[in-house]
């Protein structure tokens, strides 16, 4: 349905997204996650029609909209990363604006209004003033304000950084019941795997501008089949133990947790009463193991060395 | 595009600090200035001194004659008759306007040389003198008529000034304390033996010896007046710049992308900013005007028609400020905020000043005065100052094409600068 192909955006000589492809079907969910200065944001502006790509095309059913962006804009919601709605007018007033510049009118605007409020659960403070919204509100009207025009499609651009968790959970919901009960096709961008993980069946992980690995999340925690995650709590901290446990061949990486360490080591490598001794001779002791199943964090973690959240 | 028209009103109404500054400050100038600047009259300094030539047209000894004359046709009886000449020879309205003239505290302000009318003109157009006074031929006689029988309308003395300034407004109420003072000499005269008061009442009668014929731009522009407009002018202008300052956290929050994705036209955007602050700036200055107006009296007694011809330069005033606004608005897309912003305040400041509205346009250059009159603000204000003084119409019509000029050209401008889509 929506396709992004080798888009490339080069930002005064450093380039900020570079050969991305990924598509959309209809009534799919899907996942870009990736940390901080990954490039989410500047490829949804590119396909949104935003911002023009240096290279590369996006189209919508076969027809580019990097000339023709008024194909897309019917159909796209776009909620960005920022709160984009003003201030001084009122919950009800935003979206009384921005639907009516989307040629909504009368009875019709003001029912679906009211039924977007109603799902974002501020139907009885639509009056008050953004302003004096909390953070997480405001979030919510965010996304109230590019469902407007029932678009097929609905890109959301981190749309749970910093609030509060009563306001994320609605928000998941929201997104839940955009994709499963309405059939709109969700691209979620996020830097929070575990939301990722719930609400997305495909996921595109995205790094340094790269997109790095993409998959449904069972094939994207494949990758990980090769290794197994040990999670040791340990009675206290050492540093020489790591060190030491770094060294070993069959481990491919080392973390130190809350209260102990984390390790990914090759599958079956049988390491388990090397790793004992080890630490008892660095007057260790091991209060239990487990092994973990492999998250998406983890297959950031694999494929970068490094966590989302870096 | 109505849509966009609430959206920017709305917004900018909402900003309640903006707006109680935006008339609140105003106002205190103006009152403050006001109240400062009568005493600036009063107490001449250099920048009020002004010259003037005495033109005199009429010939006082064939009046006296004449008047003379005409006693001897009314038959009166004989005591009347020798009060009356004996009055006659202490009367001279000619001598009166000179004694006026020489007087300590008007010497300091006015310097009067007595010319004939060409040459008086010929100074005038060189601008070595800023005004001259025309005593027109059959004053004193109907003068006298008025003074003594209190017969007929009297005639009026003339001012003929190139330029409307302060101090062309001084000498014009000079010339009007001296019809005041000639008034008081009629009202006794004709009021032989009555008592004092009545010298009193008769002085509040301006008209008493026909007052003084406006011509060429002299009713007097008062300092409440100037700075009530140029103020409330340079506030309008200030508009414009915070008004294109919402664009800016449009931009910042990204809600004028979100705009853009609805598939709606710049232009309709553009528009929206255009009428909302054509219709805060009609708004705010119309408030300004009339609080000064009625708190300070200070356009007393005009005519319906001069409020029509105030209307007329603010309305297109207000256009050119949404044209501003517009232009603005379309730097701030084009450019980085911080110089979009910076270029729209400086050129607030420099309009400003060369348009009058900070320090008076008289103690400009002229060189700088003409420039100014090509900003909106600077136009409007010597439109509105000329207009204080004539009442002329057809001296309104080619400052309001060129405002309207104005304004189209700026939002030619702002279309041309307005970034193509892809690149905000
Ligand atoms: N308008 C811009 N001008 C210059 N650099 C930009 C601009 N927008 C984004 N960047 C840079 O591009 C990179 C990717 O940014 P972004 O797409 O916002 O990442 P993300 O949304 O994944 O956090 C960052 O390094 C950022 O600094
Ligand atoms: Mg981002």
């Amino acid at each position: 349905m929506l396709e992004a192909m080798e888009l490339r955006k080069v930002f005064k000589g450093r380039t900020a997204v570079d050969d991305v492809s990924l598509f959309l079907d209809q009534g799919e969910s899907v996942g870009l996650l990736g940390p901080n200065g990954a490039g989410k944001s500047t490829t949804i502006s590119m396909i949104s029609s935003l911002l023009t790509p240096n290279s590369g095309d996006v189209r919508l059913n076969g027809v580019s909209i990097v000339s023709k962006p008024q194909f897309i804009r019917q159909v796209l919601g776009v909620v960005p990363q920022e709160i984009a709605l003003y201030e001084e007018l009122s919950a009800y007033e935003n979206l009384k604006f921005f639907g009516s510049i989307y040629r909504l009118k009368g009875k019709q605007l003001e029912a679906k209004i009211q039924e977007l409020l109603e799902m974002v659960g501020l139907r009885d403070r639509q009056k008050e003033l953004i302003k004096t919204y909390s953070g997480g509100m405001k979030r919510r009207i965010n996304i109230a304000a590019a469902l407007l025009h029932d678009p097929q499609i609905v890109i959301m651009d981190e749309p749970t950084v910093g609030i509060d968790p009563q306001s994320r959970n609605h928000i998941l919901e929201t997104v839940r019941l955009l994709n499963r009960e309405k059939g709109t096709t969700v691209l979620y961008t996020s830097h929070y795997m575990e939301e990722v993980e719930q609400l997305c069946s495909r996921v595109y992980i995205m790094d340094h501008g790269r997109i790095i690995a993409s998959g449904t999340t069972e094939e994207l925690r494949r990758i990980l089949s090769g290794e197994d995650t040990l999670l040791l709590k340990l009675d206290k901290p050492n540093k020489d133990l790591a060190n030491v446990l770094r060294s070993l061949a069959p481990i491919r990486h080392v973390e130190e947790t809350d209260n102990g360490l984390k390790l990914i080591i090759a599958k079956h490598s049988s390491l388990l009463s090397q790793i004992v001794q080890t630490a008892e001779s660095h007057q260790v002791e091991i209060i239990n193991i487990h092994v973990h199943t492999p998250s998406l964090e983890d297959v950031f973690l694999h494929l970068t060395g490094r966590t989302l959240r870096d | 595009m109505i849509s966009f028209f609430k959206k920017d009103f709305l917004v900018h109404w909402r900003d309640r600090k903006e707006i109680i500054i935006s008339l609140i400050s105003p106002l205190v100038i103006i009152a403050v200035i006001g109240i400062a600047l009568p005493g600036w009259v009063e107490n001449p300094t250099k920048t009020l001194q002004i010259k003037v030539a005495l033109v005199n047209a009429d010939d006082e000894q064939a009046a006296m004659q004449e008047f003379r004359d005409s006693l001897a046709a009314r038959s009166l009886p004989d005591d009347e008759l020798l009060d009356i000449e004996q009055q006659l020879e202490q009367l001279s309205p000619i001598r009166m306007l000179k004694q006026v003239f020489q007087a300590e505290h008007v010497k300091e302000i006015v310097s009067m040389e007595e010319l004939g009318n060409d040459d008086a003109l010929q100074q005038l157009q060189e601008e070595r003198i800023a005004a001259v006074v025309t005593i027109p031929d059959g004053f004193t006689l109907a003068a006298l008529n008025k003074m003594v029988w209190n017969d007929g309308e009297g005639t009026a003395l003339r001012i003929i000034a190139e330029k409307a300034s302060l101090q062309v407004g001084v000498l014009n109420d000079i010339i009007d304390g001296y019809v005041q003072k000639l008034n008081v000499q009629s009202a006794f005269h004709h009021l032989l033996g009555a008592d004092a008061g009545a010298a009193a009442i008769a002085s509040d009668d301006y008209s008493g010896i026909g007052g003084r014929e406006m011509v060429d731009g002299v009713e007097t522009v008062t300092s409440f007046q100037y700075y009530a407009l140029a103020i409330s002018i340079v506030f309008a202008l200030l508009l414009s710049v915070t008004m294109a300052s919402k664009a800016i956290t449009e931009k910042r929050e990204r809600t004028f992308q979100r705009i853009l994705l609805t598939g709606s036209q710049p232009f309709h955007y553009l528009m929206g900013k255009m009428s909302a602050a054509f219709c805060l700036s009609i708004l705010q200055l119309s408030i300004i005007i009339l609080i000064s107006h009625f708190a300070l009296n200070i356009f007393p007694g005009r005519s319906l028609l001069f409020w029509l011809g105030v209307s007329a330069v603010l309305v297109l005033l207000s256009l050119c400020v949404g044209a501003l606004v517009v232009l603005f608005t379309a730097l701030v897309f084009r450019l980085h905020d911080e110089t979009a912003n910076g270029i729209a305040f400086i050129f607030s400041l420099i309009a400003g000043t060369i348009g009058g509205s900070f320090v008076p346009i008289y103690i400009l250059p002229d060189w700088l005065r003409s420039a100014g009159e090509w900003t909106p603000n600077g136009l409007s204000l010597a439109v509105l100052l000329q207009w204080i003084q004539t009442e002329t119409v057809a001296d309104l019509s080619v400052p309001l094409v060129k405002l309207a000029v104005f304004a189209i050209a700026t939002i030619g401008l702002a279309s041309w600068c307005f970034p193509r889509r892809g690149r905000i």
